[in-house]
């Protein structure tokens, strides 16, 4: 266990000394919600609320989908996962050590983006604090895993960065993170229904907004935590340390399934 | 499939036993390896001896970085046995990855780790450790512990492999090209640093492509080609039972007649070079004794000598049919 904090906050460290990253995860989600707050809701505190939620949603994804992927993919082309596989440090050390890292920095970029938020445009929070960290935890943790299955099916950098955008742009513009999904065709509100991110956006708006609890947001939490479950475990049944050895059809084939089932599922039950 | 070495196997217990692992710490029988139809790695076999450099030459993909894997635990074996100081590597990986020090052909550190950081970090990760200090001091990096591994030059980033290597004070090292593309210069420091280990009795086990190499740093060789060890022995046995000849050129003031040359002993060969003649021989210091009699007695003036004789690429290519860089 002594290995796996020195790993994690090492990591974190490391994380700090990057300028790019600092940027992605600090700067620019601030001149993302400086753009929404002031132009669009023209800095009126009750608008901002609404637009909030959305804004933290597309900072969860970006960490996911492009930090934490494209620096997993990326460290395993360079030959770092590797240099790991030939110690006796375990991959899922590696990798959990990898996932609280970035679940560290993420949170942190959500908790200045919230604090800009309030002090700011005087946003106030209805719900309990407490409940709205549980779901952005949650909805991070969503992100993040399939970060992880990302860059286990990827092959390279390019890949990742193609599949993380495919991902990234339908779950924003449908899953209502960057406008509400009422102003969707009904098709594409019952497609949203599967995605992710609607949950995230749902959970946030009932803390920020409406004031409501946990109690209103089990299916919320009970929908993110299985997507987190389910891509870990495809994810880690993928992992290569070697960016050498392609994956054989068969797994790729598997991978695909698996989500196929799950996805069919989640409509299944809607 | 695969069966601890010190377990017992089958056929000849006496022969076994005389290869124990504190006098073997690396034992490889029969090892095979496929990629689809292509036999990477086809019956291997060898022992390193404790305190021994061992090297796997040959040229690239005849097989040497699949074996070395093998033995790290990186990858599986299709068939045969591997022991690491008594441990399978398949069914003992972590024992296994406890006594071994490995550098990588190809692997890096994150940008931003500083020297001393990455050895604390990776000294971490092992029961036994050795203080990132001295380690940066016998890797001579020792100004360097604040640097970022960003800002190290190609062969100071080697220089820290190797001291990752021995972060967990291992048994066995196993450096897999440790000197492919770094400049003479920086080759001739690892080449000291590789010796210095030898000094302290560490068994090392190391790839390469690079005669030189093999010769200045090997105990015994195991030329390797196309999956197979086609010989094994120390680089200087293997140079003597080398069919090729030693060279003699020289250069005289007066022309000289080849014909009478040929009476000398041992002359296999004679050529007349660009400037000079070249005579070859199964015997150098015999022919050169009676070379230069006959010059004294000729009255030839001689100008200029030097012997070359057969190296480990002479012999590569006698076995294999082919030169080592192609």
């Amino acid at each position: 266990m002594n290995a796996w904090w020195n790993n994690t906050l090492n990591s974190i460290r490391l994380e700090f000394r990057e300028k790019q990253t600092m940027f992605w995860n600090f700067a620019f989600p601030l001149f993302f919600l400086f753009i929404f707050s002031s132009v669009f809701a023209r800095g009126k505190p009750e608008v901002v609320s609404y637009l909030l939620p959305g804004l933290l949603c597309i900072n969860m994804m970006s960490a996911g989908f492009f930090g934490f992927s494209i620096g997993l993919v990326t460290a395993r082309e360079r030959g770092i996962l590797r240099r790991y596989q030939l110690t006796p440090f375990p991959a899922w050390m590696l990798i959990s050590s990898e996932i609280a890292t970035s679940f560290v920095i993420a949170g942190l970029a959500l908790g200045v983006q919230l604090t800009a938020a309030k002090v700011i445009y005087r946003v106030t929070i209805a719900g309990n604090p407490l409940v709205l960290g549980l779901m952005v935890g949650a909805g991070t943790l969503a992100f993040l895993s399939l970060g992880f299955l990302i860059a286990s099916v990827a092959d390279n950098a390019k890949i990742a960065q193609v599949i993380g955008n495919m991902l990234f742009f339908p779950l924003m513009f449908l899953g209502g993170a960057a406008f509400p999904k009422d102003m969707l065709p009904k098709s594409f509100q019952r497609l949203a229904e599967i995605l992710p991110s609607s949950y995230v956006v749902d959970a946030l708006k009932r803390v920020i907004v409406d004031g409501q609890g946990l109690s209103q947001n089990l299916t919320n939490l009970t929908v993110l935590l299985t997507t987190c479950g389910c891509a870990i475990f495809v994810a880690a049944k993928l992992f290569r340390w070697n960016a050498q050895e392609p994956m054989p059809l068969e797994k790729k084939l598997w991978a695909l399934s698996v989500v196929a089932i799950f996805v069919a599922a989640a409509l299944f039950i809607r | 499939m695969t069966t601890t070495f010190a377990q017992p196997l089958s056929a000849q217990p006496a022969a076994r036993n005389s290869q124990t692992p504190e006098e073997f710490p690396v034992v490889v029988r029969r090892l095979a390896k496929k990629y689809g139809d292509l036999r990477a790695v086809n019956d291997i076999s060898f022992s390193v001896r404790r305190g021994e450099v061992f090297g796997l030459l040959g040229p690239n993909g005849a097989g040497k970085t699949s074996t070395v894997e093998m033995i790290e635990g990186l990858r599986r074996p299709d068939h045969g046995e591997i022991s690491v100081c008594g441990f399978n590597p398949v069914t003992e990986p972590n024992e296994v990855k406890q006594r071994l020090g490995v550098t990588l052909q190809s692997s890096a550190l994150p940008d931003k780790i500083k020297v001393r950081e990455a050895l604390q970090l990776f000294g971490s990760f092992y029961r036994k450790r050795l203080e990132a200090r001295k380690l940066m001091d016998f890797v001579a990096l020792g100004e360097k512990a604040e640097a970022t591994y960003d800002t190290l030059s190609g062969g100071q980033q080697q220089r820290l492999a190797i001291a990752l290597a021995l972060v967990n004070d291992p048994e066995v090292i196993v450096l897999d090209e440790p000197t492919t593309g770094l400049d003479p210069q920086t080759r001739r420091e690892l080449y000291n640093l590789i010796e210095q280990l030898c000094s302290q009795n560490k068994t090392v086990l190391l790839t390469t492509h690079y005669i030189e190499e093999a010769e200045k740093l090997c105990d015994r060789v195991a030329v390797i080609d196309r999956g197979v060890i086609v010989a094994l022995d120390s680089p200087a046995q293997l140079v003597a039972t080398s069919r090729t000849h030693a060279r003699i050129a020289f250069r005289t003031a007066q022309p000289v007649a080849t014909g009478e040359l040929r009476q000398i002993p041992f002359v296999a060969g004679i050529a007349q070079e660009a400037g000079g003649t070249v005579l070859q021989s199964a015997n150098a210091p015999q022919t050169l004794i009676e070379l230069v009699k006959w010059l004294e007695l000729n009255r030839v003036e001689l100008l200029d000598l030097h012997v070359t004789r057969p190296t480990l690429e002479d012999v590569f290519i006698e076995l294999t049919g082919r030169k080592l860089r192609e």
